[in-house]
This record gives structure tokens, C-alpha cells and sequence, in this order.
């Protein structure tokens, strides 16, 4: 996977940040694999909104391009607009999903191109953990998917979500007891230990 | 087991794994470029925008409780080309030479900018900032009337209460404020020029030149028009048709949101209006029932558009939707209704597929 940073040379960056439309049509076009494949994953899949999303974070791109610090890699920086566009998205978002008449067609198709019953095997687990993830407060759900998805710190998660070690911690150590909840993988413990005292 | 084969003894190695190497759906080019564009114009007309707040233009005398209540618009227009003021255009009456203190506009103007770009003030405290070498003609009075001659200019409008909204005209459209963000851009394209508005919040009516169309435009939703050619050509109405699907684009985007209540008094208004096909509002009509989970009155609407609505696009959408929403025997008929009406329709391979399925229910 060809890097952002990689894409988009210091000058061409600077040009933009200046206004030059050229130079900012340079930086979306390099960063535009990155930011859209970084959505689908935050998205966990569900490209229902992801064009909408695209434009969303390809526009907060540029319009944050000029306090662009250079203190973080232009990778990173990138990515922590990812994240914001996708948690403000599922905070706007309804629990009740929006129903796409036409969704069931495709699932069963991406269901029946699978091969043999292991390929719906590993569908069916895909998205029970999906379905389990959705569950999750977003920031809890986020921390999880840049842990175990994404195989960040936690240092790196807190600097993404402009948030402290301490409460990235917690939100992860919310998230994995929600999900051994949701997953049913739950250790036989007393029911006391399952449900220590404090708020999220 | 370790943290990456299932995250804490999950379980879950093989889902995490499926995760990683999630890859979005492949898009064509044309689709991409439009999003590129799109987000670069979105970009210059909050530059726009901003540009007005830096300049202490409104935003810091605006108590917090009234900002709900303002109606701001940006407005950029440009027209790169035109004759010179002087040679063909309209005689300069106030020539501006040097940015400073806003200058009022007074009742009528007919303004042309040098150098350096000028700032105005209309007489309900409205501003407007001008680039340099801009040409323009307002006219005060019951409506405030903006005509582009060249040039860009960026406005920001107080509430507008009763009073007629706000106009912004050019050769090719007109352009009304009815309290929101969006952006005009004028520039030639090939022999003739052409205007594009681009939404950034809210909604903005644009009417065409000449024909009078009127088109609603929402957030993210861009529209182009072309002049007329000299010969008088009628206007590019294909180029105009992005903007009839805006409000259902901004629909949608509600009923995503579950604003449900809201996009279903969109669709009443675009159904007074007319600001879109009658079958695709019916649609939506529908969508908004499946929002709300009423999936027995979604799929009664799906049928009566296919019904109502037989040669329209919507009508083989529709009868795809109720064969979706429909169980056992309704289904297989209604689904096989739709591949013989439509052989070779977008959803025939997916009706086929679901008949297969349904066959192979019905047999285990």
C-alpha cells in the first residue's frame, strides 16, 4: 500500500495550503486511496455512506491543510481526520439503521460468491463480529477497531483521538468486556467481577 | 493465543482478520473525479466564507443566541472573461481603487473594482466583498438584485425576515438566498461561459436563463448551467439535471439520519414545488415507511408506483423493492413479474438469484 506521505511531496502540501487548486487537487488524488480505504474499515464494511464520507474527509483535508503542523506524519494526520469524520458520522447516526431495499440482494450475493461452506462459515463470524462492534459506544468502538484492526498503541490511539493514555485504556478495556458480552465468550467468573463499579 | 490471533481470547482472530484486509467496492473514475471536484469547490467556497469572518464582517457582532437565527449566505461569483467596463459593460459609477472601510452601496450602484479587492455595505448591514477587477450593478430596493458583470464577489446576508430573499444573477441563472451557504462560479468553458453553484449548507433555488426552471440545490449538490449559444441555443437542461435529484439526495440524507420527520416534510414541499420527478418522491415516500419499519405500507407505495408510474425507471426499481419485501409465494410472483417485464433490468441477475434461493428453501 503506497503511503499518502509518499504521494504527496512537502511542496506540493505547502502549495496547497497556500490555495493553489492544483496543488490541492495533487493532495486529494494522493490521498484518496488511503482516506477511502481507512473509512470502509472504520465503517467495517458498510459502504452505504461511504461516498458521502469520502467527500466529507477529502474536504476536511483541505480545509484543515493550512494548521497542518507537521508535528505528526501527514499519514497519521490524515488518518485522525478519518476518524472524526466516521465517529461524527455514527454520532449523527440513529441506532436504528436505515433500511436499503435493495442492501439483501447484495449481501446474499457477496454471501453465495463465496466457495463451500467455509467461505459462509467465515462470513457468518465476520459479521457476528461485526454486528457486535456496531454495538459499541463509538468511542469504545473506534479504539477497539484501531487496536485489533489496525494494530495501533495505545500512545498512537491516544494521539489520533486527541485523547488521553488513560482514557484510551479504559475505553479499550470497556469495549473488549462489551464485546465478550455481545460474543458470548464471557469467563466463568463470579458476577461481581463481571461488573466492577465506575462509569465508561 | 495471542492479541492479534483473537484480541484477548475473543475469538475473533479469523472476523479481525477479514477486517484487515477489507477493501472498498471499486468505483469508476468518473465517479471519483466528481468527488475530487466536488470537495475542491466545497473547499473555495468556505474559503469564501471564511474570508468575510476574518475580515470582522458580522460574525463578532452576532450574539450566540441570534445565530441560529442569521441567515448567511457566501456567495462567490466569478466571470473571468468579460467585455472591460467601459468597452461594452455598463459605465463605472463608483470606481474603487483601494480596500478599506466598507463603503455603503447605497440605493443603486454600478460598481467597478480596480487593483485592490473593495468591500460594501448595503443598507441593512449586509456586506460585500469584492475581488479585484470586478464588475457589478445592484439594485436596491424591495429585493436586493445583484448582475454580475465579471469578476467574483462574496456576500454575507443579515435575516432577511419578510423581505424578498437576496439575488445574485449572471447571464445564466439567478441565483436566490434563502438563508444558507453556497457558491456561484462563473468561468468559460470551451466558446461560451457557464455558471455552477455549489452548495455548501441548507438549501439554495436556483432558476434557470432563459426558461425559468426552477431547481432546489442541498448541501453537496452542485448544478452547472451554460449560456446560450449566439444563436440563441436553448440551455443546457442536461447539464441541469444533477440539480433536480439535489433534493432527493438531501432527502435521503435525512432518512439516514432518522430525521424522518424532516425529510418527509422535504418531500411534501418538493411535491408542491415540483423541485422533483413525481415517481421518485413517490419513492421516497416509500423509503421514508421502511425507515419507520411499515414495510406492508412501503411495499403497497413501491406497487402503486409501478402501477402509476410504468415507464419510468422508478417503476422497475419499485416492483424490485416489493418482490424484497415480500415473503413466500408473493415474493417468487412478484419477482417473476419483474424478469418478465424487465429481461435484462439491473436486478435481473439479482432476481434470479433470489428465485434460486427461494426454490432451494422450498425443497430443503
Amino acid at each position: 500500500v503506497t503511503e499518502p506521505s509518499e504521494l504527496v511531496p512537502d511542496a506540493v502540501l505547502r502549495r496547497a495550503a497556500e490555495g493553489d487548486r492544483a496543488a490541492q487537487q495533487a493532495v486529494l488524488a494522493g490521498v484518496y486511496d488511503f482516506v477511502r480505504r481507512t473509512l470502509y474499515r472504520l465503517l467495517l464494511g458498510r459502504a452505504q455512506d461511504l461516498d458521502d464520507l469520502q467527500q466529507a474527509a477529502l474536504l476536511k483535508v483541505l480545509t484543515s491543510l493550512p494548521g497542518f503542523r507537521r508535528e505528526a506524519a501527514f499519514k497519521t494526520w490524515v488518518t485522525g481526520i478519518c476518524i472524526n469524520v466516521v465517529r461524527d458520522h455514527l454520532r449523527r447516526k440513529k441506532r436504528e439503521p436505515y433500511f436499503d431495499p435493495f442492501a439483501g440482494a447484495a449481501e446474499l450475493r457477496a454471501a453465495r460468491d463465496g466457495r463451500g461452506e467455509e467461505r459462509v462459515e467465515a462470513r457468518r463470524a465476520l459479521g457476528e463480529c461485526v454486528r457486535a462492534l456496531e454495538g459499541l459506544p463509538v468511542n469504545q468502538r473506534t479504539v477497539f477497531v484501531l487496536k485489533a484492526v489496525y494494530g495501533h498503541s495505545i500512545e498512537e490511539i491516544a494521539e489520533l483521538m486527541d485523547s488521553a493514555h488513560s482514557t484510551t485504556r479504559l475505553r479499550l478495556y470497556y469495549a473488549r468486556r462489551a464485546m465478550r458480552k455481545a460474543l458470548g465468550t464471557e469467563p466463568e467468573l463470579p458476577a461481581r467481577l463481571l461488573r466492577p463499579q465506575g462509569g465508561k | 493465543m495471542s492479541e492479534r490471533d483473537g484480541h484477548d481470547g475473543l475469538g475473533i482472530g479469523a472476523p479481525l482478520e477479514e477486517l484487515r484486509r477489507l477493501e472498498p467496492p471499486a468505483e469508476d473514475a468518473a465517479r471519483r473525479a466528481k468527488l475530487i471536484r466536488n470537495a475542491l469547490d466545497l473547499a473555495a467556497a468556505q474559503t469564501a466564507a471564511r474570508s468575510l469572518r476574518v475580515a470582522g464582517i458580522g460574525r463578532t457582532a452576532v450574539p450566540l443566541a441570534a445565530a441560529a437565527a442569521l441567515a448567511l449566505a457566501a456567495v462567490m461569483v466569478l466571470r473571468d472573461d468579460a467585455p472591460e467596463t467601459g468597452a461594452n459593460g455598463p459605465a463605472p459609477a463608483l470606481r474603487v481603487e483601494h480596500a478599506g472601510s466598507a463603503q455603503p452601496l447605497g440605493e443603486r450602484a454600478t460598481v467597478a473594482v480596480g487593483k485592490e479587492p473593495a468591500e460594501f455595505v448595503l443598507r441593512d448591514a449586509s456586506r460585500v466583498r469584492a475581488a479585484r477587477e470586478t464588475a457589478f450593478v445592484y439594485r436596491g430596493g424591495a429585493e436586493d438584485r445583484f448582475h454580475l458583470e465579471r469578476g467574483e464577489v462574496a456576500l454575507h446576508v443579515e435575516p432577511r425576515e419578510k423581505r424578498p430573499p437576496l439575488v445574485v444573477e449572471t447571464e445564466e441563472l439567478t441565483a436566490w438566498v434563502v438563508g444558507t451557504r453556497f457558491a456561484v462560479v462563473r468561468a468559460k468553458q470551451g466558446d461560451v461561459f457557464a455558471t455552477t453553484v455549489s452548495v455548501v449548507e441548507g438549501l439554495v433555488r436556483v432558476v434557470a436563463k432563459p426558461g425559468g426552471e426552477t431547481q432546489l440545490l442541498a448541501a453537496g449538490d452542485r448544478v452547472t448551467l451554460r449560456a446560450a449559444t449566439p444563436a440563441a441555443a436553448p440551455p443546457a437542461r442536461a447539464e441541469a439535471a444533477p440539480a433536480r435529484a439535489a433534493i432527493s439526495t438531501v432527502i435521503r440524507q435525512k432518512l439516514k439520519e432518522g430525521a424522518i420527520g424532516t425529510a418527509r416534510r422535504l418531500i411534501e414541499r418538493a411535491q408542491r414545488e415540483r423541485a422533483a420527478g413525481a415517481a421518485e418522491l413517490a419513492m421516497l415516500e416509500a423509503e421514508a415507511d421502511l425507515a419507520e419499519r411499515r414495510h406492508e405500507r412501503a411495499k403497497a407505495r413501491y406497487l402503486a408506483i409501478v402501477t402509476r408510474y410504468p415507464h419510468t425507471s422508478e417503476a422497475e426499481l419499485s416492483l424490485f423493492a416489493a418482490a424484497q419485501l415480500s415473503r413466500g409465494a408473493a415474493g417468487v410472483d412478484l419477482l417473476q413479474r419483474y424478469l418478465a417485464r424487465y429481461p435484462d433490468g439491473r436486478f435481473a441477475k439479482e432476481a434470479q438469484r433470489l428465485l434460486a434461493t427461494l426454490d432451494t428453501a422450498g425443497s430443503e
